[in-house]
């Protein structure tokens, strides 16, 4: 699994329960959400083989202002590796 | 009394409907109505949208579809609450998985009821939600003005898609000031992603350096209209084309590089270039299941350059080298520019020795002449129609042969379902197909499966004397489902027996339709002819062979070089 964080700012807030069905969809398993006056936080435990749709997926959907993909400081140089691969293929 | 100005006149929820569909240049929508949506049809009585109405919601959605594919224009279709408008919820997947603008008004209970298990209620919007691409629950009438406006926007921009549109009835009874002018953008909404040009450069760079390159191209060259700019693409390069169930007809008729379709029942030598092949370009396809066979196995030795105007398809399951996220129009023009500066090397020879693997199609089994022969029939129906004629099809056996024999002289001529795969689409988009072109020929080829689905909408054609011509090609079985059982489930029929079907064509004769019975092969050609060339809508009932096969066939989860040609 690859733990995904995302900063979202949404158009309205309605759009939510869409991304977190996204999620689910995409076998993903939510274990946090944050979200108030049109900013959410949430983290998705992804499979590996469907890390790279998620973000690409979610940016998509209308009301979805803008998506910032966050990742945690000190990966080792192979999860790096892997993250920096994921992110050029789906920039 | 004079007019008021128009900021302050008043207007009710379903004039403002009414009207914003008009502006939009809406002039036919497809329906069926019900308590909660009476408000709207009341008002559609002093329209100049012409209301065509179905027989069930699901017909109207997909001839809402049918409209909008045969002329990239948005479909309209109509509904009331609850369970008219859940009926709608498979045409909107329909819509959904192969990018059709299809807008949904729904009736909603009043207001006050919402939430309260009222009368015909349902959660719609929720329903709904994650097979849109954006559905609102509209709560004031203030809010219907701006929401129609983007409805119709974000309904044909970018990547199409259906939009619902779920209005309380009080909504609709309510007045308001508001006005909307139409919208052209959106915050956070980028429909038009901006070309890159050192992209172009560098997927033409990869071309120059290709000595087997292939074009796979998809649904996303109509959607564009990038059919004229392919064209010329492709007599730029002389590249192999294959075209997917989707993107049939984005080549000329004529073009000798034409492979046909890919995938579970393509064509021998489309799959084979796509094993064999060093470069890829695919334009506006989403490497389908279907179309790929085993992921691992697919173009193992290529270099895949990938043009989606949804960023979300590039790279989503085969690793792009060289993306273009852009609309597929605009990234042609710009590379046809290119080939014009720094031409490149034709691929004759590539291409014929990609041409001369052959199709791999096969003559019917033998079988005795009581009964027809399906793809003998086929091909001498597509031969009578010619290639300017609008097909719509259904989904199963009848529709996998079709597609490997049509050759549409335009893509916005054949009417599908594809991803979704919905069986009695056939039908009622031939009916879309039909009301936005008067003035062409539209065949609808149904299997007897499909076929029972809608085939209430005979009584939609009857009543609006639409010309179009029904092929049911009737082999009494699931015929899929019962091919795969005869090949994967050791002969278990299993649900798929449909011995006991009706007489078709008393059936459509009860309709009002004409109708003719095809069972011998003698009588093929004359049939035939009658049945093209008699005046009004008229039914062709062929009974089938009954366990014919499609081939060729890629077995899910077999890469493509895994094709098997026969039983």
């Amino acid at each position: 699994m690859e733990i995904l964080t995302f900063a979202l700012h949404l158009h309205r807030m309605s759009i939510l329960p869409k991304i977190l069905m996204l999620c689910q969809r995409l076998g993903g398993e939510v274990t946090y959400v944050s979200a108030a006056d049109g900013r959410a936080n949430i983290v998705v435990a992804a499979p590996n083989e469907a890390a790279h749709r998620f973000a690409p997926q979610i940016r998509r959907l209308i009301d979805v202002l803008e998506l910032t993909e966050l990742h945690a400081v000190g990966l080792s140089d192979a999860d790096a590796q892997t993250t920096q691969e994921r992110l050029r293929h789906t920039a | 009394m004079p007019n008021q100005p128009e900021q302050t006149k008043m207007r009710t929820g379903s004039r403002v409907v009414i009207d914003a569909l008009e502006q939009a240049g809406v002039t036919v929508a497809f329906g069926y109505p019900g308590g909660a949506i009476m408000p709207l049809y009341d008002e559609l009585l002093d329209t100049t949208i012409e209301h065509v109405l179905t027989r069930h919601e699901q017909g109207a959605i997909h001839a809402a579809d049918g409209f909008a594919r045969s002329t990239g224009r948005v479909g309209v279709c109509i509904a009331t609450s609850g369970p008219g408008a859940t009926n709608l919820v498979t045409g909107i997947c329909t819509a959904q998985m192969d990018s059709s603008p299809v807008l949904c008004i729904t009736g909603q209970v009043p207001s006050a009821l919402i939430g309260t298990d009222g009368f015909q209620e349902a959660d719609v919007l929720g329903v709904v939600t994650s097979i849109t691409k954006q559905a609102y629950l509209v709560r004031s009438v203030d809010d219907l003005p701006r929401v129609m406006a983007e409805a119709l926007f974000i309904c044909k921009s970018g990547r199409p898609g259906p939009v619902l549109v779920d209005i309380p009835k009080d909504v609709l009874i309510a007045k308001t000031s508001k006005t909307c002018e139409p919208v052209t953008s959106l915050p956070g909404y980028h429909p038009a992603p901006k070309l890159k040009s050192s992209a172009v450069k560098n997927a033409h760079k990869i071309l120059k350096e290709s000595k087997q390159p292939v074009c796979i191209v998809g649904g996303g060259c109509r959607l564009s209209d990038a059919t004229r700019l392919f064209r010329e693409w492709c007599d730029n390069t002389h590249v192999p084309v294959i075209t997917t169930l989707m993107g049939l007809g984005s080549t000329e008729p004529g073009y000798s590089g034409w492979l046909g379709m890919p995938g579970m029942h393509g064509l021998r030598r489309a799959n084979r270039a796509i094993v064999d092949c060093d470069v890829i370009v695919a334009m506006g396809i989403r490497f389908d299941d279907r179309v790929t066979g085993k992921l691992a196995a697919f173009a193992p030795d290529a270099r895949i350059i990938h043009v989606d105007i949804d960023e979300a398809e590039l790279s989503k399951l085969i690793k792009v080298e060289a993306p273009i996220h852009a609309d597929l129009s605009e990234t042609l023009a710009a590379w046809n520019a290119l080939l014009d500066e720094d031409p490149i090397e034709v691929f004759d020879a590539w291409q014929k020795q990609a041409m001369d693997v052959g199709d791999g199609l096969r003559p019917n089994d033998a079988h005795d002449a009581d009964n027809i022969p399906p793809t003998t029939l086929l091909d001498e129906v597509l031969e009578l129609i010619g290639p300017d004629a609008i097909v719509t099809t259904d989904v199963g056996q009848h529709q996998m042969w079709a597609a490997q024999r049509v050759r549409p002289s335009d893509p916005k001529k054949w009417v599908t379902s594809g991803g979704a795969g919905t069986m009695g689409y056939g039908l009622p988009s031939a009916m879309g197909a039909q009301m936005a072109c008067p003035d062409q020929r539209v065949l609808a080829i149904c299997g007897d499966g499909g076929f029972q689905m809608t085939m209430a909408e005979l009584a939609t054609v009857a009543r609006c004397k639409l010309p179009l011509k029904i092929l049911l090609m009737d082999n009494k079985y699931l015929g899929m489902v019962r091919q795969w059982q005869e090949l994967f489930f050791e002969n278990r029929y299993s649900a798929v027996d449909l011995s006991d079907n009706p007489d078709f064509a008393a059936l459509a004769r009860v309709y009002g339709l004409q109708a003719f019975t095809l069972d011998h092969v003698d009588e093929m050609s004359s049939t035939l002819s009658a049945w093209w060339n008699c005046e009004g809508p008229a039914l062709l009932h062929a009974v089938c062979h009954l366990e014919e096969n499609v081939f060729p066939m890629v077995p899910a989860g077999a890469g493509l070089g895994d094709m098997v040609e026969s039983a």
